[in-house]
This record gives C-alpha cells, structure tokens and sequence, in this order.
C-alpha cells in the first residue's frame, strides 16, 4: 500500500465528501461555453477533459462503514480488496465512513474491511468491466477482539499538520483543562501555535495574523459568524458533540474561500442508531445536556445537546466579584440513513452571548439586570440540510448542502443599543469527489446570497444606517495527483464572482505533499483569496467585539491575501511526532479603522496591507498513560497603514506597525496522564505582550482655525493624546489549568465523571485589554476552582 | 522519576512571580493644552488653559493650578494674565484665561503657563510685521448695462501669501443715528479670492460699483442715498506658523496632538494676528460716479 492510500481519503474525499449530480447540473451549457470570454473557454474546455478522462472510469466500489454498537461511521476503517492475481489495494474510511476504491481491474477480488474491536468482514466480489459497486456495512461488535496495532499513519494528533491543517478530534479537546467537565473546541484552538486569542473573554480568535472576520467557520457545511462564546474557554462546539474538526491555518484548498485568513471546518457527530443515550453534566460555569434518540433503529438517529451558562449565578462566589456574562448554546442533528448509498442530515445551532465587556470599575458592581450599562451581545442561528449520495453507475460521492445562517450583535445598553448589525445568508452547494485510482478529482459550484444590514451610533458618531444584499456564485475544481506513490500534487482553481457589484475573482490553489517513508512528510501549500464582505470591527477598542459585516469598503480593492505554507514533520517513533512550519502571507487592501484621538467606535476607514511571517513548531508525545504536546508559535504580523493624513502627523508616506493582535512568541504545553483510574490533565500557556498604543494622556480641544471667540468654543471634551499607533507592548500573558477527574463505571451503559481543576492555578494576573478610550485596564480572569459532575448513559 | 522532575521544573518555572503591572502613559513633560492668540485689532486677549489629565472626563474644577503671563520678548514687558471660569451648557468648565494690553507689530510674545511645582508650558509666536499698503490708480469702466464699474487695485507688499481675511470699508455720512456709519464688506466672504500674490506682493481690486449693489442686495447695508466720506482696506494676517496642514482645517486631521502646535511642554497652539489697514478718501467725481453723494451734497 502506499503512503497515500489514507492520504487520498483524507485529503481528497474525506475533505470533500461530496456527492453526485450530473456534470451538466452542475455546469450548465451556459457556464460551459462562452466562446466571446476566453478564460471561461479555457475553462470549459478543461472541464470537457475531465468529464472525457472520467467517462473511462473502469470498476470501482464504494459505501460507507458503521458499526454495529451504535450504528455510527467508523473512521478509519481499513478496506481491501486482493485480487486473485494478488496485487491488493486499499484505503481508510473517512469521517463519513465513506470509502472508495476505484480503476479496478475486471478481476475476482477478497474483499475485507477491518477495524479495531470489530470482526473483520470478508467476502469474494467479482467486478465485471464498468461496474460500479456500492457495498455499505455494518460491521459487529468483536467482544474478543484484542489490541491490534496499526501501523498506517495516523493523519491526527496535536503535532500532525499537513500545509496548514491540522485535524482535531474529541478526544484531543477533552485533554485541554476548561471550567466544564466536557472539553471545548475554542479552548482547544488556543493551543494551538499560530492561533492569538483575546483571552478567557471576548470571543474572537486571531489565526496566524488573521483577524477574527477573517475566518471562515463551518459547522456541518453551515457557515457560523461568531460560533465563540463571551467567556474565551466556551465556543457552540463542545467536545461531546465535535466528530472531528479541520483548522485550515492557511493554504486551503480550492473548496473555500470567500475569507482570506484559515477555516475551521467542523463535523458533528451521528446521534447513536441503536441506543438512547445522553448525558447531564453540572459545573460552575455552565450546565449541559445531550440526547442521542435512534428514531428508525439503524436508519434514523436524532443527537440534541444544549448548554447553558450559569457563570452569572456561580462565578461570583468563586471569584468574589461579579462576573456578568450569560451565554449558551443549541445544537441538534437528524440523521438517517436512507440507502446504503445514501444519507441525509439536518442540523440546527442556535447561540446567545451577551456580557459587560466595560472597564474593572464598572464590573465591580455590575449585573446584566442593569439596562443602563453598556453591554455586547450577539447570537448565531443556522439550518442546514446535507445530502450524501453514491449515484448508481457513476463512481462518485456527491455532497449537496442548502443551508441558512443569521448573526446578531449589537453593543450598547440593552433594549436600546448603539450599534447593532445583522448578517442573513442563504447559500446552496453541491461538491463532488471522484476518485481516479490513486488520483482524486474534486469540484462543485455553490450560490450564497447575503442581507446584510446594520446601524450605528454612539458618542461623537453620526448615526449610520445601511442594508445591502449580495449574492456570490461560483464554483471550483481541484484534482489529487499522486507520482510515483510519494508525492501527491494538488492543483486547484476557485472562481467566483458577486455580479451585482460586478466583481470576479480568479483563485489559483496549489498543494502538495511528499512522504518519502513513513518518518517524514514535507508538504507545502499557496493560495490567492479574496473577501467580498468584510467584518469591520474597531481594533483600537479590544474590549469591542462588535462587528459590522459589510460589502468590501474600498470597492474594487477588496481585502486579498497570498498564503504560503512549507512544513515538515518528523516521527522518529509511533509514539513521537515532531513538525515545523513556515508561513508567509502577504494582505491587500484591508480595511482598518482611522485613527482619531477622538474617543468613540469610528466607521472611518483607512486602507492598509500588511504581511505576516511566522513559523510553528509542535512536539507530541504519546506513550500510553501519559499524552504531551508542546508548541510553539512565532509570528510578525505587520501592518502598513495609508491613511491620508499619516505624512502630516508622523512625516512618513505609510506608517508601518505591529497590529494588536500580533502575538509574537507563544507556547503551549499539554500534558495528559492516567493514573490509577484518575486522570489528569494540565495545559500551561505563555504569550508575549500584544501591542498596544501609549498616550500622554488626556485634554479638551477644540481646532483654532482663526480668529475664533475662545470664550465661546466648548470643543471636545475628551481628547485622547495618543502616540504614535502600536509601538507599545502589554505584559506577557501566562497562566495554567489544571484538572483531575475520574470515571465510575456503574454498569456497561452507565458512567459517572467526576472532576476538579483550578482555573489560573497560580493565580497570575493577566491583562484581557487596555481599554484605549480610557486607558483603563481590564483584567482576565483571576484562579478559580472548578468542580463538576456528568452523568453519561452510553 | 525523570518525568515528575521535569514537571517540577516546569511547574516552577510557570508559578514564578511574574509582573504584570504596565503603564499605559508616555512618560513626557507635557503639563498644559493651551489655545488662543494674541490680536492687534483687539485690546482683549484670551487663552484656553487646559491641563493634561489621566482621565477622560474632565474634574471640572472652578479652580486651576495655573499661572499664565506674556512677556514681550522685544521690550521685557510681562503681562500676567486672569483666570475666567466659564460653564458652558453641558456642564463642562473652562478656563480661559484673559489679558488687556496692546500687541504690537513684529514683536514677539512668549506665553508662559506655570504650575505650582514650577513646570511649565510655554509658546512663543511674532506678530506679523506691518507691510505697505499702496493704492493704484482709479479706473472706470462700464457695466454691460451701460453704467459706470468703478475700480481701484490695493497692494500689499512683501508677502508671500494672501491673507488670511480682508474687509473693505466704506465710512457713511449718516445722521440722525451719528455722525459716520461704517458698511463692513467681508471681502473673502463676499466675494471668495479677490487677489493674489505675484512677485511677493498681494494685490486685490476693490470694486467701489459692484459693492454698492450687492451690500444693499444682500442686506449687509442700504447704500441708496448715502454720503460717502471715506473707504477702507483692512488686511488681516495670521502669523506665519498658523497654518492648516496641506491647507485644509479638518478637525480629524488636526486633533492629532503633535499637528499644528508650537508649544513646548504642552499642546495645543498659541498665536497671533496682525491687522493691518489704510483709509483713504476718494475725490468728489469718483464718489458720484459710484453713485453716492459727496459730503458737499448734503
């Protein structure tokens, strides 16, 4: 087998699990041929090729894997089909179950699948020329099965990352200490090198350089704005209901685009097909609960999960001060299973945040019962519907997603906000993955169509009111070439288009890795990306994570970025892995806030570019009973500012600066160890300061133009006197949580955790930020002991 | 046992006491925002004395730990300024400080603004020197209606640029209300960029007939019927380090504190004007080619 018969699957189906419509649905005659533009008939002619190349297709078999405990996909499943002449070929499931083998040779085959603790299932297949099989199993449960060591990579795991991905699974994120007895995604992120946090609140995550409107975020192929909760320990996705999750740092493929810094491509799980099964877990900050409900044994399965906070209520008698943030969050997904060569799933999430993110003095007394403070708030609702299908006769897995996604956030007093903007999108997409041997083929077209529609005001801010609608339609097409079974090349194009702001965008994607034995791969990635519509958030104001999304400010010049992505990574051993990666990106024509000594959310924008550098390392260690994993994460992002008025205040035609979230040294160690039925689990984390902009202080002013009357000129009654923009930096940021917990296994089915941690176990103070309007410090979080309970029925 | 050592170190390592304490504020001697001018037309002079605070809203306090006095750098004069205490509508208070006294040409002043540690915040500015004003010949020429445009060019000389405003002034006879009655025409007002610099002279027409019809047009004054003793020409300059950068006054632009300032330990900006002006009288045969009446009418 070589390397890359699980790396097809992963970097090819598994990433594009998609599904079938004919080749002339998804690229009408219209599209096709538009013999006046002549990219688009280069275009045509390319996909008319690829339609002849697939037409062939000689034998192929396919379908997806369950297992019989509780009817969910078994990811990485090995299937394998010998042939009588013995030549044998095979793969690895992928995070749907689903597997392909393809350019069979007509031949009598032994075909097995395998997965630990499972039977192995054999039987004989005879494929006859131009056949195409679908073959979906159930395999049953091996109570004698014994530990079977697999000697295949394991494309996961904190130090595995591949040209800026990286693959996080449940059990990563339970290792990660929270105030929750179940481990969550967004504290999982911040482990991460290249990944800048504003802290334990605020909910925004900052990805190699990359601002947090910069990333695109998918739950189940449904687009989520801000999924992060107020509390930075708390996302929408935690760890019960997270099947696996793609962090695209950077270089993603062809397949997404629309936002220029990484994507976080999450998969939820199948409610249990066989069993009731939930859990009810307690903890000071939040509480939860999870409902799996197989509605049609084996067919049809219904996972619920919600949370909510209870920090509000608790947080104040552990910390001794009010902590006045209140969130939670919905989730549920019907699931059924309607062929074996086809499945249906519909997922709804639902998020409300809404906290005091107002200077210390503020908090000291302050609750979310009181309209008259200032408060941020928002929320999320998305529906989706995904539709897997193998059509007969044609070897390909077709993926079509109708989806809905609304975000809410408003800032200000409550029932009277200041600012509040709304983003609704509707999008439809229908992705395609076809295997050619060895070689994968991957495209699709999708629609989104946006509202977007926000108002502001506030001090020294003329009321700004707007509502915009934008569709973007396009498509893409990457292919999965292997060479010489060690190196795999994968060249893909994206090009979309908003035809009412008369704009098209052509992006080239390259990737490609080389495995030459199973110690090392090196792999190395490029993309162009472009955002269309912009999340405009006041940097200046770190505390404000307002954000208004609208069209791209600067018509034409849209926000662009160029990534560039070179990693290598090391397993001295199956216990070791060791991997190191560079970064560059350049960014166009963002949009940043004007600088104003004025103190107030200004809707000024000025253009920038910037380039970011940066390299991450990660070590993982896994011997057993005990799991570390060390990173660390360096990066310069760089900003050049071109606000017109820069040569008058500074004598410099662009000012060039570390932007606030430009963390350059970071490091995170995890550490995991199980000992006599306990487990414990620790993360420590450092940072260096982020910058900051120094003042001299404060005055009232007003512009002597003239002959003015000085007895009559009020002027503006707090002027803030800034120096120059970000030439200062914050203290470092460090802290550590700890936890300890164990499990009570009441019968096979029933389980009881129980779990202790502190939170900033050495209680460091840690700055969250300066609030630059009043230079006034708002701290993160100080220790606080954790203590929770969960009662798990399996 | 290795393990639990290198826990040990690292635990140790991470629980070090750190400090975390930061100061937001650049150190700097800056202690006052000052704003206002000096004025030769005036015999008043104000100054708004703000000090540097590490708050954003103002104490305001009726009371301010400030000094503030001129000293004429050319003769040694001091002038020790007086603190008015102004609340304007929304409640803030200011101080604007307040001086009586002549400010002459060419001379420079030095605004001083004393704490009571002794730090101080201080500007200078010169007045702008006088320069001579010359009147060209009267000329007469004929509207397109057929009646008399009178005119006369005024030059100003040696300046390097226009000023920063110019009122043109006809001196009435006027009784029963007095004895003279002034019609003030804000030239740049009025009529936007009348002259320009050439060769370092400023030189602008006046427009003794069209100035005639539009005062009374737009209600500035009735020139019907008017005895005309006399005309003006005032320049008003502002000093040469009063200027709006690249030109234009956009408060945005201006507010960033190290634009448009001249004060050392402090901000903000203290100048001056220079006002300059000629009267003249024209002779009886122009006047009534204006159309107004010589005094020799009445």
């Amino acid at each position: 087998m070589s390397f890359f018969c699980y790396q097809n699957l992963v970097y090819g189906c598994a990433k594009f699990p998609q599904t079938a419509v004919s080749f002339s649905a998804v690229f009408p005659k219209h599209f096709l041929f538009m013999p006046k533009n002549p990219h688009r008939s280069a275009f045509s002619l390319f996909l008319l090729s690829l339609i002849s190349c697939l037409s062939l297709q000689a034998q192929s078999i396919r379908g997806f894997i369950t297992g019989s405990t509780d009817g969910l996909p078994l990811i990485g499943a090995t299937v394998a089909m010998r042939a009588e002449s013995g030549k044998i070929v095979g793969v690895v499931t992928n995070t749907e179950g689903y597997y392909v083998l393809s350019r069979l040779a007509p031949d009598t085959y032994t075909f097995s699948v395998s997965f630990v603790g499972y039977k192995t299932h054999t039987e004989t297949l005879r494929l006859k020329a131009g056949q195409v099989v679908t073959k979906s199993l159930v395999l049953q449960e091996d109570a004698q099965s014994s530990e079977v060591v697999i000697e295949a990579r394991d494309e996961r795991g904190a130090a595995d990352v591949t040209a800026g991905l990286q693959t996080v699974r449940a059990v990563d994120i339970d290792r990660v200490p929270v105030p929750d007895v179940s481990g969550d995604l967004a504290a999982y992120l911040t482990t991460m090198p290249g990944v800048v946090s504003d802290g334990d609140r605020g909910g925004q995550l900052f990805i190699r350089g990359g601002t947090a409107s910069q990333n695109l975020i998918y739950i189940d192929n449904m687009l989520v704005y801000n999924p992060f909760h107020i509390l930075g320990f708390y996302s929408a996705f935690p760890s019960d209901i997270v099947n696996k999750a793609d962090v695209y740092a950077g270089g993603y493929g062809a397949k997404f685009g629309g936002r220029i810094s990484s994507v976080l491509d999450i998969g939820t799980r199948n409610g249990n097909k066989r069993n009731f099964a939930g859990a009810v877990s307690v903890a000071p900050f939040v509480t939860s609960g999870r409902l799996e409900v197989p509605i049609i044994r084996d067919k049809v399965s219904l996972m619920a999960s919600a949370r909510q906070s209870v920090v509000d209520l608790v947080g104040p008698k552990l910390v001794g001060r009010p902590l006045p943030f209140q969130f939670g969050d919905q989730f549920a997904k019907l699931h059924a299973t309607l062929s074996p060569s086809s499945q249906v799933s519909i997922s709804a999430l639902r998020t409300n945040d809404r906290g005091i993110v107002a200077n210390q003095d503020k908090l000291s007394n302050a609750s979310l019962a009181d309209t008259t403070l200032t408060q941020a708030g928002w929320g999320n609702e998305a529906y989706g519907m995904r539709f897997l299908l193998l059509p007969t006769n044609f070897p390909v897995l077709a993926d079509i997603n109708l989806n809905t996604s609304t975000f809410h956030n408003e800032i200000g007093p409550r029932n009277k906000p200041t600012r509040n903007a709304d983003v609704r999108q509707f999008g439809f997409s229908a992705n395609l993955s076809y295997m050619i041997g060895e070689n994968g083929l991957n495209y699709g077209i999708f629609l989104n169509n946006y509202s977007l529609v926000y108002t502001l005001g506030g001090q020294y801010q003329n009321f700004t009111s707007d509502a915009e609608y934008m569709t973007d339609v396009g498509g893409y097409i990457e292919t999965d070439i292997l060479l010489f079974k060690k190196l795999k090349l994968t060249p893909g194009v994206r090009l979309h288009s908003f035809p009412r702001a008369n704009r098209k965008y052509v992006e080239p994607r390259f990737k490609t890795i080389f495995i030459p034995n199973l110690k090392h791969k090196i792999s190395a990635a490029w993309g162009i990306y472009h955002q269309e519509i912009v999340g405009l958030n006041d940097r200046r104001d770190a505390g404000d994570v307002f954000t208004a999304w609208t069209s791209s400010p600067f018509g034409k010049a849209v926000p662009e970025a160029m990534h560039a992505i070179i990693g290598w990574q090391y397993k001295p051993t199956n216990k070791i892995t060791c991997s190191v990666e560079g970064f560059y990106k350049t960014l166009e024509n963002l949009a940043i806030g004007e600088w104003t000594p004025y103190p107030r959310f200004t809707t000024k924008l000025q253009p920038a570019a910037g380039s970011v550098r940066g390299a991450d390392l990660r070590i993982e260690a896994d011997l057993g009973k005990l799991y570390g994993y060390i990173s660390y994460g360096y990066a310069s992002v760089l900003y050049e500012a071109k606000q017109a008025s820069i040569p008058v205040w500074y004598g410099v035609d662009k000012l060039v600066f570390h932007p606030p979230h430009d963390r350059t040294h970071q490091t995170n160690a995890v550490l995991s160890y199980a000992f006599k039925g306990f487990e414990f689990n620790a993360r420590w984390q450092f940072g260096t300061g982020l910058p900051f902009t120094q003042s001299i202080g404060f005055d009232d002013w007003f512009m002597l133009s003239g002959r003015l009357d000085i007895t009559q000129e009020e002027g503006t009654i707090g002027r803030v006197l800034y120096g120059a923009p970000y030439q200062a930096r914050m203290p470092d940021y460090h802290r550590l949580d700890v936890s300890v917990e164990k499990k009570f296994d009441f019968s096979k089915r029933l389980e009881l955790l129980l779990q202790a941690g502190l939170i900033n176990a050495y209680n460091q103070t840690n700055i969250f930020y300066l609030d630059l309007f009043t230079l006034e410090r708002v701290d993160q979080l100080p220790l606080i002991p954790t203590f929770g309970m969960k009662i798990t029925v399996k | 046992m290795k393990f639990r050592n290198y826990l040990l170190m690292l635990l140790c390592l991470a629980t070090a006491s750190c400090d975390s304490t930061f100061d937001p504020f650049v150190k700097s001697s800056q202690i006052f925002t000052i704003l206002g001018y000096l004025d030769m037309g005036r015999s008043v002079h104000y100054l708004r004395v703000v000090p540097l605070r590490s708050v954003v809203t103002p104490a305001n306090s009726p009371t301010i730990d400030a000094k503030v006095k001129t000293i004429d750098l050319n003769n040694g004069n001091v002038v020790h300024w007086r603190d008015s205490v102004i609340t304007f509508p929304k409640g803030t208070v200011a101080h604007v400080f307040y001086a009586r006294f002549p400010v002459e040409d060419n001379h420079t002043y030095r605004v001083e603004v004393t704490r009571s540690d002794g730090q101080t915040t201080s500007a200078e500015t010169t007045v702008p020197k006088r320069k001579a004003i010359t009147l060209g010949n009267i000329v007469v020429g004929t509207f397109g209606n057929g009646l008399a445009d009178v005119t006369q060019q005024v030059s100003w000389s040696d300046v390097p640029e226009e000023p920063y405003d110019v009122e043109v002034w006809y001196r009435f006879f006027n009784p029963p209300i007095g004895p003279f009655v002034d019609a003030k025409a804000p030239y740049k007002i009025l009529y936007g960029e009348l002259g320009k610099v050439f060769e370092g002279s400023y030189a602008m027409t006046i427009r003794y007939s069209r100035d005639k019809i539009l005062l009374k047009d737009k209600e500035i004054f009735n020139t019907d019927n008017r005895v005309l003793y006399g005309v003006g020409v005032r320049f008003i300059q502002l000093d040469d380090k009063w200027k709006a950068p690249n030109g234009v006054w956009d408060p945005d632009v201006i507010a960033q504190p190290n634009v448009l300032t001249n004060v050392t330990n402090g901000f903000g900006f203290f100048g001056s004007v220079g006002q300059f002006d000629l009267e003249w009288t024209l002779s009886d045969q122009v006047v009534k080619t204006i159309g107004y009446s010589t005094p020799g009418d009445r």
